[in-house]
């Protein structure tokens, strides 16, 4: 039995001689990992942004030096509306410079979201600019010059980092669409009292894998694109009715501008519509009251519209048409949509606005230039047509050259007589008094002289 | 020599061993030597083994003549013992010797001197007397080889393509053809005639171990428990088996009982830089004692911080613990526990392109965090064995009876990515190769960038994964680590019995019923800072588990969840008849199996198909086993053997998609499997071996693979089935030694054998079908594609040429060592079906055949492509020492010391279905969606120390 005893004694040792290595070798015997720290080693930044822009010198260059630029993303491929880009800006809430950084990695927002403070290592990066924006990220060449091109997705860790501190909210510059500047452009603006034009209305952000534009508008009727990703989650959406204020990127070149949204939200659109024009409508009381050709002055041509009515008449809608001499076919249409008219009272539409109001003192309502209704040589036929294509006045017969006959007001002037206070598709010559430099058929031969033999303005 | 049998593949020798060091220990006992003498007779080099078969014998005159090995002789005082049993005879100072013995059943003769490897005979007689002639005695050289070798090829076993499992059943057979296979070979994905490792069957104490699942059997349910585990039955390839009716490859039946253990204590150390790096091993064990109990236990542990492929870290724990009660001198019961837990990270196949940049022990599953490797593909295995046996062994008759019971699970990690970029830095998108496959004017400096960023960063930047989660709206993750679990319980239960009849016939029979429950799960082990995942499949943007909650937290279930049931009865009958000249076998195997899978989840997918449970499969099938064996004289034998059997499909291969639905292939016809081998056996006195030839013929068996792909009828994440599959493998096999002197031994070993298709199997694919999909493959969710040109390729099994040459040097002063050079060739690459069916030349914009095909390109591409051929050298050395009943031994070995770069298997990917994309693709200098290989080990160390007293 001492060979056992000597059995236990020695196994015991050896356990415990066991153990003890076991512990020696604590090599991952730890299932659990800790959540890491990603703060550590952070890089400091040695250079501005601006700094950085103001090295492109009109050619793609390549970044030697151990430079650190600290910048706040803007954009965020969450929704799709960005592939491939992080744009950045300098500073929170008054950036001077923006830049759009490629990058060829989906999703980059769930490592760079908006409003994250990252640093860029930019040893190794190319600059470059391409339609206004300056561009950090790869390289591609293509006929032996070089773009910036998509950084490749694995380089993303060795040249970004996100900085320690938590997202914070960038304030979007507020900017007006009448003035835009180029300093604007790669930043983060807003853009209020801003609305979809009425005929966009019923169409989504974007046509199926397609980029879309999508032009806004201001109540002023400035414009800008709106440029959507087909491969937006929100490109398949109905564009919203209302007005108001959408943020986004600014892009653009100095004259062609555009924006573009991160997200759906980026549109809040909580007001009315902009006032828009009034209804179109049609009226018997609107005539063409005066057509003047000066023998003195061809350049001073008009034709003054009257409203015998007692509603003031938007002429939404309405046109003015002209078939020169003897054509059957319509030469030019006016349309007067801009246009209003007071009860009793008269618009001028001038051939030359500037002669104009050289000759007779004071502006034209309107130019309707060269070879419209406003510019007649005295033998052409004038039509005034509803919004609805309904001819409620003629000057002259259409078909019918004018030259020496009843409707002919060469170098003279027709006046419609005071009593008309309708109007006539069908010409009557009762209902004018017409100056020319030929007489007959009713006609007087008195050429006119401006501004003295003319009334615009007044009927 | 006609009762003698010269042993061959040692394979019941240890089995016989232990019943007689039982009886022979007690008399020694008698003879009152110390327990260290007992145990230095076990350190036997075998030198000799015998064949299967057990004896019938009688009382007979045996004579014959000892002569040492080594320097021819005689051998004087050599004791002699009949069954353990001493008789008081020795051998003559002119080593002759001349005993009366009178056997019965099992009878083996014993040659035992101090210092010298005792020699044990099975004798077989008929009342004549027996002149054995010379018997070479050689000296102790107790290096335990057999034992260092169990350990070497270890690291290998758990590789997920259940290939290097073959190692594990080969490991300790004296078959020098299948040890060049579990040594040497094994570091190119060898597999032993090309069969799948479910092909080898695994059992202790009889009782089956191989899963249900996918019927095979799982290594490191024990590993690390090599002390305990090397006690082992085998039978090769088609020979009979007394535990089982087996599988092609054979079977091994593993004896674990503590009275057959070698009593004392052992300690084991062991450095290396394969799979672990560190190990330590305690064993102890009482060995056969006096009274009615005896008991052994064993513990290991194993770890690396990474192996010899980067980040894969290695942890695992094991411990044994067995009790065995006498119920009386026949017969006893035992119990034991076996309890291992394996966890290490896994590495990845990988392309040209990524191996150019990285290297062959690059790893893309692997990244820091926070200074530690942390692995994404962890593997834990913890599946606990319970056994309880009962054994009972008589003279003409052995009983064996168990229950085991197994359960836990095993959890494969994986990085799960939602609407996030993808994690894998070998992702096609992340390579040098994007840029130029498909970026935009010259891209050579964006290449050779993103070259570079993959060289000095290409892992898993764990701390991006937590940054993206955080950067998640309302605390979805984008990122999670989960696991992949088979959660079970298996009941194991099985009685075998062999019986003598007669002196010539013996018969064999045994039951098994097994039944096992699995849960198949998705779970959520790490959120990586989210709050919660949502639970939405991202390919089909669908719900996972329409009746559950939409949002999952840590440790919840996700994404799949179902149970299998599966209940399998086998038997088999089987009957041996021995003869002077010739003995011959037949076995009848007949076995049953049914499934059932139960869907815990209802999915948008599959909402009719995924939930509940489905119909029972059942299926019955018979195999047929029968062998001829002829030996005109002791030296040489021959034997045909051959088996025919159906093959019961296994849930691997027979649900479709288990994880989303019901759907199963339909099996009108059983596979099944025809095998004919012709084995022919050497024992000269300086020549030893085997040459074989085979051929066996697989028949109507299934595949189903699972991958993403862009084919010319659309694009999606598909399961493919190939049904009515037809396959051959044959080929010769041959192992031979030539011992010029008793120190040195030269040997040539090697395989030359083809595993190819016979035939153009039928290709269905199966995918799911939403409302979303604006453009499915097919709105029934299947497509037909015909059949896929395969016949004539070849499988890719692992190399089917390969050659062994060694050398082995054994110094009388207790050291050896030993050389093999190994050439390993024809290793082909696995195939793409899709581009071999006519699906392939569709173009999916238009649905239209192309119409420009280039025969003459895809011809040259479409070749089978062939692995470099690869010469190994590997190197082994040992020594030990006995000091005052301590025996000390040291074990080293190198394996490809030239380190040499290869690959060890390949497949094409599947994601260019169609030739618009592939062409485009190929023809770039460097494609995105080359094939992906395996690169084998370069030079590796493995040393050994250990101390037994």
């Amino acid at each position: 039995m001492v060979n056992n005893k000597n059995i236990i004694a020695s196994s015991a040792a050896t356990i415990m001689a066991f153990f003890l290595l076991l512990t020696l070798c604590a090599c991952s015997l730890n299932d659990k990992y800790e959540k890491p720290d990603s703060c550590e080693d952070s890089w400091e930044p040695n250079i501005s942004l601006s700094n950085l822009l103001s090295l492109y010198d009109g050619e793609t260059i390549r970044i030697q030096e151990d430079w650190i630029v600290e910048g706040y993303v803007i954009s965020s491929d969450r929704e799709g509306n960005f592939y491939g880009r992080i744009h950045i800006q300098d500073h929170p809430q008054e950036p001077a410079y923006g830049l759009e950084l490629m990058l060829e990695l989906p999703d980059a927002s769930l490592f760079y979201p908006a409003g994250q403070a990252i640093l860029i290592s930019l040893k190794g990066l190319y600059l470059g600019k391409s339609n206004g924006s300056f561009q950090l990220g790869g390289v591609y060449g293509l006929f032996d010059q070089l773009k910036v091109g998509r950084l490749p997705g694995r380089l993303a860790e060795q040249h970004i980092q996100s900085g320690c501190a938590e997202s914070i909210a960038v304030i979007p510059r507020s900017i007006s669409l009448e003035k835009m500047e180029q300093e604007q452009v790669n930043t983060l603006v807003a853009v209020d009292s801003v609305q979809f034009p009425e005929d966009l209305l019923g169409h989504s952000y974007a046509e199926e894998k397609e980029e879309t534009s999508r032009q806004l508008e201001d109540c002023n009727g400035n414009t800008i694109n709106l440029v959507n990703s087909g491969y937006a989650d929100f490109a398949p959406a109905l564009l919203p009715e209302g007005s108001g204020k959408v943020t986004g990127i600014l892009l653009g070149d100095g004259k062609d501008f555009s924006l573009v949204i991160r997200s759906i939200s980026d549109v809040e659109f909580t007001k009315e519509r902009c006032p828009s024009g009034p209804e179109p409508r049609s009226s018997d009381n609107l005539i063409i009251s005066e057509i003047a050709d000066p023998e003195n002055n061809t350049e001073a041509r008009f034709i003054e519209l009257y409203n015998a009515g007692e509603e003031e008449l938007p002429l939404v809608g309405w046109t003015l048409e002209r078939y020169t001499n003897a054509n059957l076919q319509v030469g030019v249409i006016s349309d007067l949509t801009e246009l209003s008219i007071q009860p009793k009272g008269v618009v001028v539409i001038a051939s030359n606005a500037i002669t104009f109001e050289e000759v007779y003192g004071f502006p034209p309502n309107w130019e309707g230039g060269k070879n419209s209704a406003a510019d007649s040589n005295g033998d052409d036929n004038m039509v005034l047509r509803d919004p609805f294509g309904m001819i409620k006045d003629v000057f002259g017969r259409i078909g019918a050259d004018g030259s020496n006959t009843d409707h002919e007001f060469e170098d003279g002037r027709a006046l419609r007589n005071k009593t008309i206070f309708l109007g006539n598709p069908a010409y009557n010559p009762g209902e004018w008094i017409i100056f020319n430099d030929t007489g007959g058929n009713g006609t007087i031969n008195q050429p006119q002289i401006a501004p003295g033999d003319f009334t615009p303005g007044e009927h | 020599m006609r009762d003698v049998r010269l042993l061959l593949d040692g394979i019941c020798l240890e089995e016989f061993l232990r019943e007689v060091r039982l009886k022979e220990d007690k008399g020694l006992e008698r003879e009152g030597l110390g327990w260290r003498k007992r145990h230095l007779i076990m350190f036997i080099l075998i030198v000799f083994g015998i064949d299967c078969s057990n004896t019938w014998a009688q009382s007979v005159t045996i004579s014959g003549k000892v002569l040492d090995s080594r320097i021819k002789k005689p051998l004087g005082d050599v004791r002699i013992s009949i069954d353990g049993l001493p008789l008081g005879e020795s051998t003559s100072v002119l080593g002759a010797f001349k005993i009366q013995v009178d056997c019965n059943f099992s009878c083996i003769l014993q040659f035992a001197k101090e210092g010298y490897t005792r020699v044990e005979l099975p004798i077989e007689v008929a009342g004549e007397p027996v002149e054995l002639g010379v018997i070479f005695l050689s000296r102790i050289n107790p290096v335990e080889k057999q034992d260092v070798l169990l350990n070497l090829s270890e690291t290998d076993l758990d590789d997920e393509e259940g290939i290097s499992d073959v190692v594990g059943l080969l490991q300790g057979s004296q078959d020098v053809f299948l040890n060049r296979a579990a040594f040497d070979f094994s570091q190119s994905f060898f597999r032993v005639r090309g069969y799948d490792s479910s092909e080898g069957r695994v059992h202790i104490n009889g009782l089956p171990m191989n899963n249900l699942f996918d019927g095979r059997p799982q290594w490191n349910h024990w590993g690390g428990l090599n002390d305990i585990m090397r006690y082992a039955t085998r039978s090769m390839n088609l020979e009979v088996s007394r535990t089982s009716f087996e599988a092609l490859m054979g079977g091994v039946d593993f004896t674990i009982r503590p009275s057959k253990m070698r009593p004392g204590t052992r300690l084991t150390s062991s450095w290396a830089n394969r799979g672990y790096s560190t190990r330590f091993m305690i064993t102890h064990a009482s060995g056969n004692r006096d009274g009615k109990w005896s008991y052994a236990f064993s513990l290991s542990r194993r770890g690396a911080t990474e192996g010899f492929i980067e980040g894969t870290p290695y942890s695992a724990y094991s411990l044994f613990a067995g009790l065995e009660f006498k119920l009386d001198p026949n017969s006893s019961l035992t119990a034991i526990a076996i309890a291992a837990r394996n966890r290490r990270g896994r590495s990845a196949p990988i392309t040209e392109e990524v191996f150019d940049l990285a290297g062959r022990s690059y790893n893309p599953h692997w990244g820091w965090q926070a200074d530690r490797i942390r692995n994404a593909r962890e593997r834990i295995i913890e599946e606990p064995i319970l056994m309880l046996n009962y054994h009972r062994i008589r003279e003409r008759f052995r009983f064996r009876m168990g229950v085991a019971y197994q359960f836990g699970d095993q959890a494969s990690g994986r990085l799960g990515y939602f609407q996030a970029p993808n994690p894998d830095p070998t992702y096609y998108r992340y390579l040098p190769s994007f840029a130029i496959n498909n970026g935009f004017g010259d891209q050579s400096i964006n290449a050779q960038r993103a070259a570079e960023a993959f060289r000095s960063g290409g892992q898993l930047n764990w701390e991006g994964f937590y940054e993206a989660n955080e950067n998640t709206p309302s605390g979805k993750a984008s990122y999670v680590l989960y696991s992949d679990v088979r959660e079970g319980k298996r009941f194991t239960s099985r009685a075998v019995a062999n019986l003598k009849i007669t002196r010539t016939i013996n018969l064999d029979l045994g039951f098994t019923y097994k039944t096992q429950t699995t849960d198949n799960f998705a779970r959520l082990d790490d959120l990586l800072g989210a709050q919660f995942h949502l639970d939405v499949d991202p390919f089909s943007d669908t719900q996972n588990d329409m009746d559950g909650p939409l949002e999952k937290e840590e440790g919840d279930r996700f994404s799949y969840n179902y149970t299998l049931d599966s209940k399998v009865f086998d038997g088999f009958l089987q009957v041996q008849l021995e003869r002077e000249k010739w003995h011959a076998f037949a076995s009848a195997g007949w076995q049953s199996s049914s499934y059932q899978r139960e869907g815990l989840f209802k999915n948008a997918r599959y909402s009719e198909e995924s939930f509940g449970i489905g119909p029972k499969q059942k299926f019955t099938g018979l195999g047929l086993k029968a062998g001829l064996g002829y030996n005109p004289t002791a030296r040489i034998r021959f034997n045909l053997r051959g088996l025919v059997r159906e093959i019961l499909p296994l849930p691997k291969n027979m649900y479709i998609n288990p994880r989303d639905n019901q759907k199963r292939i339909s099996f009108d016809v059983l596979p099944d499997v025809t095998s004919l081998e012709l084995n022919t056996l050497l024992r000269f006195p300086k020549l030893t071996g085997r040459v074989s030839g085979y051929s066996t013929w697989f028949r109507n068996t299934s595949e189903i693979g699972f991958y993403y792909t862009d084919s010319g009828l659309g694009s999606d994440f598909v399961q493919e089935v190939l049904t009515k599959l037809n396959t051959r493998h044959r080929g010769l096999e041959f192992g031979l030694e030539y011992h010029p002197s008793s120190s040195v031994t030269l040997s040539l070993a090697g395989t030359l054998a083809a595993y190819q298709y016979v035939n153009n199997p039928n290709t269905l694919l199966y995918f799911d079908v939403t409302e979303a999909d604006e453009n499915p493959i097919d709105p029934s969710g299947q497509v037909d594609l015909g059949t896929a040109r395969l016949k004539g390729d070849y499988l890719a099994r692992g190399p089917q040429k390969a050659i062994s040459l060694g050398v082995t040097y054994r110094a009388p002063k207790f050291w050896f060592v030993s050389t093999t050079i190994n050439e390993l060739s024809r290793n082909f690459v696995d195939l793409a079906i899709l581009p071999r069916t006519e699906s392939f030349f569709i173009n999916p914009e238009n649905g239209l055949p192309y119409s420009d095909v280039d025969q003459d390109f895809l011809g040259e591409r479409f070749k089978q492509q062939l692995l470099p051929r690869v010469y190994l050298l590997n190197l082994v050395g040992g020594k030990s020492w006995l000091i005052k009943g301590y025996y000390l031994g040291i074990f080293a070995s190198i394996n490809n010391l030239l380190d040499e770069t290869f690959r060890t298997g390949g497949f094409e990917q599947s994601r260019n279905g169609h030739y618009g994309q592939f062409v485009e693709d190929q023809r770039s200098l460097s494609p995105s969606f080359g094939p992906k290989y395996w690169y084998g080990f370069g030079r590796t160390y493995f040393l050994n120390l250990s101390l037994s007293f």
